[in-house]
């Protein structure tokens, strides 16, 4: 698998996310190791916005992933629409973030996706979300 | 399915899911400007039609089904 | 996100309020997103909602539901310096609240969110 950095265009401070574990064009598996330094951590745990943005960048590494099979450069993506999205635990420092993407999906360059993040076999966050990429 | 159920079926999922009255879906209206669709919200139409009639419209297909009676002839021949 | 942006004004009244903004392009964000094309995230703006919205309920919030949130234009830093922030909170059931927001400058709207939050313990 790629390094991340192959995959996913943002870069330190706000890389949030750490591996993609694995993809195929319909799901993707990403992992985060939240860390004390993470710009969105408060009082030891990961605030909503750092979910919600490692699911966005969950959903660019699986992009990203199709983009560098075809020797590209990860695109840009901006989050489109978040819906019912459901924010269940806040994770600690030291947890270890595990995302299921699954494409629901594409039109007019905008890429639907469903998300499920896991802390130790709990979800704590799912969502829909749209993603826009930039050609 | 005979035409004139799926249409029925068409119109009415889709009035449903975008919040239209289903008498303003007539087959040459432009799908887009009748049911209100942006660039958000394009993706949910193919994500709709995906889930309801288990026919994925792929983006090269997309740019040619203008009408709701593209889309019927679409679904007829994919379904 | 520490100093991604300031308040340059702000008016409460009850649980409603509208805050002006200003963001900084200085902020240490823009490094990473992206790398030579500064692009706010909308997560920071997500943020500054919320913690505009905590001082509307006078109280830290815990985000628990996004309902909605719709980002229809991409904000910087350099084309949008200044932006209008508009904050609604109702109980929905006590100790439970539905955030509507917006952000926008005059009559341009840039961000809508519905969420539900209660008070951070």
């Amino acid at each position: 698998m790629p390094d991340i950095y192959q995959l996913i265009p943002q870069r330190p401070p706000i890389v949030m996310v750490d591996v993609l574990w694995s993809a195929n064009e319909a799901v993707a598996e990403t992992g985060l190791t939240v860390l004390e330094d993470n710009i969105f951590v408060r009082n030891g745990h990961l605030r909503e916005p750092g979910l919600i943005e490692h699911i966005a960048q969950s959903a660019a590494a699986f992009a990203g992933y199709g983009t560098f099979a075809r020797g590209e450069e990860p695109r840009l993506g901006y989050i489109g629409e978040i819906k019912d999205c459901q924010l269940l635990a806040l994770p600690a420092v030291g947890d270890a973030l595990r995302t299921t993407i699954r494409l629901v999906a594409e039109a007019g360059g905008i890429r639907l996706i469903s998300a499920e993040t896991k802390v130790k076999n709990e979800i704590v966050a799912n969502c829909l979300m749209k993603i826009f990429l930039k050609e | 399915m005979e035409r004139s159920e799926l249409i029925a079926k068409v119109n009415a999922s889709l009035a449903d899911e975008f919040e239209v009255e289903e008498s303003i879906i007539t087959p040459e209206a432009n799908i887009k400007q009748t049911l209100q669709l942006d660039s958000l919200s394009l993706v949910d139409m193919v994500a709709h039609i995906e889930s309801e009639f288990g026919v994925k419209i792929p983006t090269a297909d997309l740019g040619k089904i203008l009408t709701f009676d593209a889309l019927y002839d679409y679904l007829a021949e994919h379904a | 996100m520490r100093d991604y942006y300031s308040i340059v004004s702000k008016t409460i009244d009850g649980l409603s309020g509208v805050f002006v903004v200003r963001l900084n392009p200085e902020c240490k964000v823009y490094k990473g997103h992206f790398p030579g094309e500064p692009v706010s995230p909308g997560v920071c703006n997500m943020e500054m909602l919320f913690e505009c919205a905590a001082q509307v309920l006078g109280h830290p919030l815990r985000v628990r539901k996004i309902s909605r949130c719709r980002l229809t234009t991409l904000i910087t830093p350099l084309t949008h310096p200044e932006l209008e922030l508009r904050i609604g909170l109702t109980e929905k059931e006590p100790g439970l609240w539905v955030l509507n927001a917006e952000i926008g400058k005059g009559t341009d709207n840039y961000m809508t969110l519905k969420a539900e939050v209660t008070k951070d313990e």
